[in-house]
């Protein structure tokens, strides 16, 4: 038996196990099969295959909204890299704290790379858009300065997804361990400024001197781990708070001054009015985006908007605000607690108690009909889901039924808010179950999503993930389909398709599938499902000519939903 | 709200990116329905000249449009949504820049105004797209889209094909001009209009070989002792490429294809077979030992070469003949480059050798009279049943289908030296998984086969699951072969070898005809001799798709696959 040499591979392993990293994410290839061998030597990180390369980043990002730790993920060059970046592009647009790893053929002029050799793509300019930052691993870098920076980069002001770039070349290279090399840790957040004391005195000012004063929380509260200081500056000052999407969980949603959720598709009729009466907006960690401002319409022109976010990119990009502040969420929220002396003296109880009676409305009669009402399945879950459950939803018709379930802590919500990307729900749950493991999820999902990630079904039977996918199978791209029949005479055209089985398909995997096409069954099939352990899918056949009150048109018609 | 029937004598922008796609000659449009491409996609309703073909993800659409236009030479045209969408298909946007597929990309955005703010669904894809693809450009006001679509058309028909990209937001989509308005624009763009009006030509133009070039060419290969011509991809886009095989076979001097060059070529006594890591390993090491190689219409790759190493010898040449200029010292730098039509050259060159006389040696000739294609590279003389089961399905299929192949260790070895009598559909410069299936799809849906196979393996089947719904909702008639090894053989293999163990290679697969079943489609385990007799009676006119599973040892010692030893094994061959 030859002496095994320590090689750049696995200096980047032990560099990012050093860092904290437990979990990798990833499909093996050729370029990589020096990582992944480092990865099987060193002993300490678990690898997590999965089927495809957008589903394994997907898990990534899953796994880091879960844990606010950084989703590690390993392709292969060119196709696999490729693949990747759609996961990748999730990813930043909800700034995920994600190193992508992707491995490459020989970067000399002599060889492959520069040839257009077999596989090989400028895999750093695509990435550039998506990314905080291209790194490459060179033959003379130091590999445990490579994954440090990395890991700072995807950690530090906003979060988000670095790109390294590994060449077959020097992964072989003969390395040193370092024995004891400086690295950050691998999760968010890596520093907390605080505000100035100017703008923290124009902030407070503001609030006190507010008649509707509103806190609105983005995804930056939940990268900040800020829950629990939001809430108390909340409760501190009788503040009221919305959420964008991505914010959800941001306060538990059952809080009292829990306003509900801004959001274009499936947002809460109070929380817009709300929104609309402000007269001064505390927006934290949001880049107030076209989703979650009715394309920047949401408000009075009168009303004076703040916006806290830890990084300055995100400022001003969205909305041109009076008042741009650099600062940690959780940073801002403390020192705005110590600094707001008075309370608001509105009571926001009316409103509290209009939202749950909105939210009721939705699920009044639900399960009446002959055909499965979809608002009937949204109550069975809504009834059974242990509180602090994952929720995880997809894109399209079935996420404004899916939106509604509640979320009551920061990071159990899994949703692709800014890419809107179809097929991510379920992998990134099982990512997040890779997370927290003794943490049970449901993904609801439609059936055109599912359709776009059926590989994972093995990777969910694989790693016994604890996670119910719930189905919306009503065999068409239905919120499309919607448009079809509201803005083109109900013209069908490329909308629907042949009704999928998916149990059949769960079943064929060893995963627990049920059909569920009568009403009468889905509050029993969804206790069994919610209370099994390992992965199982509940595949109902949803009456397909429910459509939620709240669903708006497109872009096209944003403004008109706007407007009412 | 957006009545098509207006009744007032407009058109949206919508309707004429129709139009101007039917006059283009444009007859399928693949794609995943979305809200942005909605305005596109109710205009194709109504318009009889064109079907729309939907698949359950953007990769998929993509893929099939790939292989539409691999199969028929037309152009193929993918239709997504902003975003997710049009970001599932840069992989096959890619794989088409590199090796030579017209292919257009036609994406919905969201309304114009929000751009600037990156609106949801939106990221920097338009940065990067110029970088893929020959052209990638957003039409701002309905007036463009005769420009651009005409300049889209003309940049996909170059002398070797490209993708292209036409971006329109929703806004533009749903803009109505006065159908006099439109018209003008029409005659705006003349006499380009008259060219829109009729098929796109592809490739645009076949220019013939200077007679000098033709006469030195002509000269070496009469002089050389061991020469091999070597056919690629660009063959297909001579005007006649069955009459360049034909040729071929005439001169008297030893042939292979490249991979990109394989399918059609017929089985000729000086027909070596295909060269390269993926190839024969006859041909391959022919390739290496020739005094003189030219390169028919071929990039002469890394893959072809085995990572450069096969290739002439000291003393030896290489001539590129190539109809793309950048091809010919993309990779090597050749002793002689020409830029010609592959048809054009080899007619030129036929006439021309025809006043020399040959010095091609006996035992050179000998030599590839005794490859058969097959290698023996299974090795001990026992036939593994999915060996069998590949040569014996494709030996049954007549050459009116296609074979579509994943890049992957069964498929690859298993499909290697088989004869491919119809069009041959493999990603030969990018190498992705996912691709057979959907390819093979398109390929039927494009009416230039009337059958296809897929061969893959069991990585690449769970990579393009979506596609496997469309073989059955489609009712095309594909023929899954699926080689069920549990994992990435290929990855497994080079591990061994390297690493001394497996990790992240090896998963726990389903029944995959129980799979592939409840995805619709008739299914079947093969796990005998008697299994491929029955599935090979029943395969030629066969009008709907099937899956055949068929197990794979996990482990094979096989020499001859990329990583392993074939440096030595082509040296050795060579001597």
């Amino acid at each position: 038996m030859e002496v095994v040499m320590a090689t750049v591979a696995d200096a980047l392993v032990d560099a990012f196990a050093r860092a904290g990293v437990t979990t990798v994410f990833g499909v093996v290839g050729t370029s990589t099969l020096d990582v992944a061998d480092a990865i099987a030597r060193h002993g300490t990180v678990d690898f997590v295959s999965a089927r495809s390369e957008e589903a394994a980043a997907h898990m990534a990002d899953g796994y880091a909204r879960a844990t606010g730790r950084v989703g590690v993920v390993l392709c292969h060059v060119g196709p696999g890299a490729l693949r990747q970046l759609y996961g990748v592009g999730t990813a930043w647009k909800d700034s995920v704290p994600l190193v992508a790893l992707t491995g490459n053929e020989v970067p000399r002029m002599t060889d492959t790379a520069m040839r257009e050799g077999y596989h090989v793509v400028d895999v750093r300019a695509l990435y550039r858009p998506v990314t905080k930052a291209t790194l490459r691993l060179d033959d003379a870098a130091d590999p445990y300065v490579v994954a440090a920076r990395a890991l700072w980069l995807a950690t530090a002001g906003r979060p988000g997804p670095v790109l390294v770039d590994l060449p077959k070349s020097a992964l072989k290279q003969e390395c040193a361990a370092a024995p004891d090399p400086p690295m950050p840790a691998a999760q968010v957040p890596a520093s907390r400024p605080r505000p100035g004391r100017a703008e923290l005195t124009a902030l407070a000012d503001a609030l006190a001197g507010a008649s509707c004063p509103v806190v609105y929380a983005g995804g930056g509260v939940h990268w900040s781990a800020a829950s629990d200081a939001l809430v108390a500056l909340a409760e501190r000052a009788n503040l009221p708070v919305l959420t964008t999407d991505g914010g959800r969980g941001a306060v538990p949603e059952d809080h009292p001054l829990a306003l509900g959720v801004i959001a274009r598709q499936a947002g809460d009729a109070v929380a817009r009015q709300l929104l609309a009466d402000a007269d001064v907006v505390l927006a934290i960690g949001t880049p107030l985006s076209d989703v979650s401002t009715f394309e920047w319409t949401g408000w009075s022109p009168q009303c004076r908007v703040f916006q806290v976010d830890v990084a300055a990119e995100p400022l001003r990009k969205g909305v041109f605000t009076t008042t741009p502040v650099v600062a940690d969420a959780r940073a801002c929220c403390v020192d705005l607690t110590d600094a707001l002396r008075s309370r608001c003296p509105q009571d926001w109880r009316a409103r509290r108690e209009q939202l749950e009676v909105e939210r009721a409305g939705y699920l009044d009669g639900a399960g009446e009909g002959d055909l499965v009402d979809p608002w009937h399945v949204l109550r069975a879950l809504r009834d059974r889901l242990p509180r602090g459950s994952f929720v995880s939803v997809d894109s399209g018709m079935h996420s404004y039924f899916g939106k509604k379930l509640p979320v009551h802590a920061s990071g159990t919500y899994i949703r692709s808010a800014g890419f809107g990307a179809m097929g991510y729900s379920f992998p990134a749950l099982l990512g997040a179950v890779e997370g927290v493991p003794d943490r049970r999820g449901v993904a609801v999902v439609g059936d055109g999503c599912l359709a776009m990630c059926l590989g994972e079904f093995e990777t969910a039977a694989r790693r016994k993930s604890p996670v119910t996918v719930v189905v919306f199978n009503d065999g068409a791209y239905a919120s499309q389909r919607s448009h079809q029949r509201r803005r083109f005479d109900g013209r069908l055209t490329g909308t629907s398709f042949l009704p999928t089985d998916f149990a059949k398909i769960a079943d064929a995997h060893g995963v627990t599938g049920w059909t569920v096409v009568a009403p009468a069954d889905v509050d029993e099939v969804i206790a069994a499902a919610l209370g099994a352990e390992g992965p199982n899918v509940v595949d109902v056949h949803v009456d397909p000519d429910v459509t939620p009150a709240t669903w708006v048109e497109g872009s096209g018609d944003a403004r008109v939903a706007g407007a009412g | 709200m957006e009545s098509r029937a207006a009744g007032d004598g407009s058109v949206t922008a919508a309707e004429i990116v129709v139009d101007l796609l039917a006059r283009a000659g444009v007859r399928e449009v693949f794609g995943v329905a979305g809200s942005t491409i909605m305005p596109i996609l109710d205009a194709i309703a109504d318009d009889d000249r064109i079907r729309y073909v939907p698949a359950r993800y953007e990769q998929s659409a993509a893929d099939m449009a790939s292989g539409y236009a691999r199969a028929s030479g037309r152009l193929g045209v993918v239709m997504t949504h902003v975003g997710p969408g049009a970001t599932s298909c840069l992989t096959t946007m890619v794989a088409a820049g590199r090796e030579g597929v017209p292919l257009l990309l036609l994406t919905g955005n969201e309304e114009s105004a929000t751009l600037v703010r990156e609106p949801y669904h939106d990221w920097g894809l338009a940065q990067v797209m110029p970088a893929l693809v020959q052209f990638s450009q957003r039409v701002h006001q309905p007036r463009d889209l005769p420009h651009v679509l005409r300049r889209a058309f003309g940049q996909a028909a170059r002398a070797v094909p490209q993708p292209v990209h036409v971006d329109l937001p929703e806004d533009v989509a749903l803009t109505r001009v006065p159908r006099a308005e439109a018209a003008r624009w029409y005659a705006d763009v003349q006499p380009v209009a008259d060219e829109l009006a009729s098929p796109v030509r592809l490739p645009v133009s076949r220019p013939a070989p200077r007679s000098r070039d033709v006469a030195r060419v002509a000269e070496l290969l009469a002089g050389a002792t061991s020469p091999l011509l070597v056919l690629g991809e660009a063959v297909r886009w001579s005007e006649d490429p069955q009459a360049v095989y034909r040729r071929c076979a005439e001169l008297g001097i030893p042939y292979a294809s490249t991979h990109g060059g394989r399918g059609g070529i017929g089985a000729g006594p000086w027909h070596v077979g295909s060269v390269g890591r993926f190839g024969s390993q006859a041909a391959t090491a022919m390739l290496g030992a020739a005094d003189l190689v030219v390169a028919l219409g071929a990039e002469i790759s890394d893959v072809d070469t085995v990572g450069w190493r096969s290739l002439p010898g000291d003393g030896g040449s290489l001539v590129l003949v190539h109809p793309d200029a950048r091809k010919l010292d993309l990779r090597v730098a050749p002793d002689i480059g020409v830029v010609t039509d592959i048809g054009e050259f080899v007619a030129a060159l036929a006439g021309e050798l025809g006043a020399h006389e040959l010095a091609v040696q006996p035992e050179w000739l000998a030599r590839a009279e005794a490859t058969d294609g097959s290698d023996g590279q299974l090795g001990d003389g026992q036939r593994p049943l999915d060996a069998e089961l590949v040569e014996r399905v494709l030996g049954s299929v007549p050459d009116s289908w296609a074979v579509a192949v994943d890049p992957g260790f069964g498929s690859l070895t298993l499909t290697s030296g088989l004869r491919v009598g119809g069009p041959f559909l493999y990603p030969f410069g990018f190498g992705y998984m996912g691709f057979a299936v959907p390819h093979a799809i398109g390929a039927v849906v494009s009416g230039a086969v009337e059958g296809a196979v897929a061969v893959l393996g069991d990585g690449a089947f769970f990579m393009s699951m979506a596609a496997v719904e469309s073989v059955a909702s489609l009712r095309v008639p594909v023929v899954l072969l699926v080689l069920d090894d549990g994992g990435f053989g290929s990855q497994r293999q080079k591990q061994r070898e390297g690493y001394g163990r497996n990790f992240g290679v090896d998963y726990e697969n389903p029944d995959i005809a129980a799979v592939a079943a409840a995805l619709g489609l008739e299914a079947r385990w093969v796990d005998d001799q008697a299994d491929i007799d029955d599935v090979c009676t029943a395969l030629p006119g066969r009008a709907a798709g099937m899956l055949i599973a068929v197990r794979r040892a996990k482990a094979h010692e096989i020499a001859w696959y990329e990583g392993s030893a074939q440096p030595d094994a082509v040296t050795a061959r060579a001597d």
